[in-house]
């Protein structure tokens, strides 16, 4: 069923039903081609619905058009990345001092001595922004950037902390901020996704599609997870042994069976969104593939990706396909880095986040520098982190547990001003103490830069208002002023 | 209360045109002059699909099975984080919460899995066979399969038409018919004809 816009409408008992724009949107199938399909049924913006709705179109004037977020999974190290701390290293090999609040770590070593970080930090740019020596690339963008080292969240676990960096619950069964962007937003492109998902690693993502799912909102604003090969999304391609001509054909036969089933049936309006998807869905498989075609690139912009070397290869394809893909209109692009918990360095942090920064800095930085000399950057926010930093206390001698306490992620682009750094931690970087932003002031704050207000983004849902951030969280206006 | 409803007249109409005046007179149906389309749900189409081409095992009880298998939908195992692509694709919930009224959604995506994906497509396949079985007359074929998909038998019209295209579809791409029907063309275009029946309206949706 359609879905009555909440707050303003009352429920009008044998009444013609009236549909605003975004009803229509559901019904016709958002995201995946439906301001066509309303715009073809003529159901375009009904005048005065559309300026009632709560919902409808952006709030206030966006200064991002498209969000890329790029996820770190397993939780990445704050305190040896982005958010140096002297003071750790100082008290190395202690226990942590009385002054620290005591917090329940997942793995359970209490008393493990607090772990010094082994990086040499530096201050890069104009800004002076600090950076640790594992991300040498990303640190010459940091003018781009805001480093917002005061995170926090709820979760302890993986699969907890990932849905809420997705959905602001940590518990499963809530629709995932990219598909509160799609029902806000709708797309910029009728041909493609509203939201696509890239895995490094397919498959392998801690609680799987659900991450990417609308949760009690209609299926259509749910993620696409791209695919390799020749088919980037799933059942794009005409089957194998099924030529052009035959495809048509059935269509065609198809077409003809459905409009004369719909002549005995008039105004009965789904009927025509049917018939209409199926010549959407013909023309998405001309334009889909050559969106995610690669080939189109010259050399300079692979090895500015790091598509040619190795280590770098897979995550600097998926960068340059989310830069493709926001470039034709997709409105949220979500990275998977170290898909199945991967920067997850319980032991051995050196070897494990060595390798995954390698894997993924140049790729990053990559992004960055093209989308802003492509001038994609000024509306285009790309977001960084994971589902929670890691403790200044130290696991199995070596490696740090989680911590969503406190921890680093950073913004840059789509009206966000770079060259700052945002709240902080205490001195080992255990709390966030100073501008604490909580995962659902992060998501109203990406939000807010897309034009949408958190608390006027509502979906009802077993008549209950719905909103992306649970009715708390408030968007962290400053990220745009420093 | 739900015996009330449901044994009405107003309930029990069916969504077809019934006068042109109704139609013009009150064209988005609000005063309950016929029923709305309604759209299988998901669990339906999938079973239908089943029924259809003759292969549902009607057995009751026993173990839950994987979606490929074909029992109805109710007798599937649910796996939350791995979510059957038919179900999920026509709204089927999620299995987190409970769910008082579901979507009801049309997607380009809901077409592509229906005319490219591979479930259906295997359908038709069975479809196909179970009609060839039966050593039909491209007439009486037609008739069968319209019986079977949509409890009616076609127009005439309609048969002729259906016809037509299985003879142009065994025309058509013949350099790609030895991957799908063993290099038989009738085969494939009678599949072809099956598939698109599964993927029409009038069997997605009831009156």
């Amino acid at each position: 069923m359609s879905q009555p816009d909440p707050i303003y409408r009352k429920p009008l008992y044998h009444h013609e039903v009236q549909y605003t724009r975004r009803d229509m949107l559901v019904k016709g199938g958002a995201g995946f081609g439906a301001l066509a399909l309303a715009y073809l049924l003529g159901d375009g913006p009904l005048p005065g619905l559309a300026a009632q709705s709560t919902s409808t179109g952006p709030h206030h004037p966006p200064t991002a058009k498209s969000v890329i977020f790029l996820f770190m999974e397993g939780g990445p190290s704050h305190i040896d990345l982005f958010d140096p701390k002297p003071k750790l290293n100082e008290l190395a090999g202690k226990p942590l001092p009385d002054s620290f609040e005591p917090v329940i770590t997942p793995m359970g070593e209490y008393d493990a001595p607090l772990l010094a970080s082994k990086r040499s930090f530096q201050q890069h740019g104009e800004s002076g922004i600090w950076v640790s020596d594992w991300l040498p690339h990303t640190a010459e963008c940091v003018d781009d950037i805001a480093v917002i080292r005061s995170c926090w969240g709820n979760g302890l676990n993986h699969s907890n902390g990932v849905c809420q960096m997705n959905t602001g619950s940590i518990l499963a069964g809530r629709p995932s901020l990219g598909s509160w962007v799609s029902y806000g937003l709708g797309t910029e492109n009728q041909n493609l996704p509203a939201f696509v998902v890239l895995e490094d690693n397919p498959g392998k993502v801690v609680n799987g599609p659900r991450n990417w799912g609308a949760g009690f909102m209609p299926a259509v604003y749910q993620g696409t997870a791209l695919v390799g090969g020749d088919e980037p999304i799933r059942n794009l391609s005409t089957p194998a042994g099924i030529g052009e001509n035959r495809q048509r054909g059935k269509l065609d036969f198809l077409q003809q069976l459905n409009r004369q089933h719909a002549a005995e049936r008039q105004d009965q309006t789904e009927l025509e969104a049917r018939i209409e998807s199926y010549e959407l869905a013909f023309r998405m498989q001309a334009e889909a593939p050559g969106a995610v075609d690669l080939s189109e690139e010259t050399q300079q912009v692979r090895s500015l990706y790091g598509i040619d070397d190795k280590e770098t290869a897979v995550f600097g394809r998926n960068c340059l396909l989310a830069r493709r893909l926001v470039e034709r209109g997709v409105r949220f692009v979500q990275l998977y880095h170290g898909s199945g918990s991967r920067w997850d360095a319980h032991s051995n942090i050196e070897g494990n986040h060595s390798m995954l920064c390698k894997e993924c800095d140049k790729p990053i930085a990559g992004l960055l520098k093209d989308l802003k000399q492509r001038g994609l950057l000024e509306d285009t926010l790309v977001v960084w982190g994971g589902e929670f930093g890691r403790t200044p206390m130290s696991e199995k001698g070596n490696g740090r547990d989680h911590n969503p306490y406190g921890f680093t992620m950073w913004m840059a682009g789509g009206g966000v001003k770079g060259g700052q750094t945002i709240g902080a931690t205490d001195e080992i970087g255990l709390h966030a103490v100073e501008n604490r932003l909580h995962i659902h002031d992060l998501h109203a704050t990406i939000l807010y830069l897309m034009g949408i207000d958190n608390m006027g983004l509502v979906y009802l849902h077993k008549g209950r208002p719905e909103r992306p951030t649970l009715n708390e969280g408030e968007a962290f206006r400053k990220i745009t002023t420093g | 209360m739900h015996r009330l409803i449901m044994t009405s007249a107003t309930y029990r109409q069916s969504a077809l045109d019934k006068t042109e005046t109704a139609r013009l007179g009150d064209p988005d149906n609000r005063l309950l002059w016929r029923m709305n389309v309604r759209r299988l749900d998901a669990e339906q189409i999938r079973d239908a699909m089943f029924a259809v081409t003759g292969e549902l095992k009607t057995t009751t009880g026993g173990a839950s099975v994987a979606t490929s298998q074909p029992r109805r939908t109710i007798y599937t195992k649910v796996l939350r984080n791995t979510r059957d692509p038919l179900l999920e694709a026509f709204d089927a919930p999620e299995g987190f919460a409970s769910t008082n009224q579901r979507n009801v959604t049309t997607t380009p995506t809901q077409a592509l899995l229906m005319i490219n994906g591979d479930f259906t497509l295997a359908r038709a396949k069975a479809f196909a066979k179970r009609l060839e079985r039966e050593r039909l007359t491209d007439e009486q074929l037609v008739s069968r399969a319209f019986q079977l998909v949509f409890a009616r038998p076609p127009e005439p019209a309609e048969q002729a038409g259906a016809v037509e295209f299985l003879e142009q579809q065994s025309q058509r791409d013949l350099q790609n018919v030895s991957t799908t029907a063993g290099g038989d063309a009738r085969a494939a275009a009678l599949i072809d004809f099956c598939h698109v029946l599964l993927n029409s309206n009038e069997f997605l949706y009831v009156d």
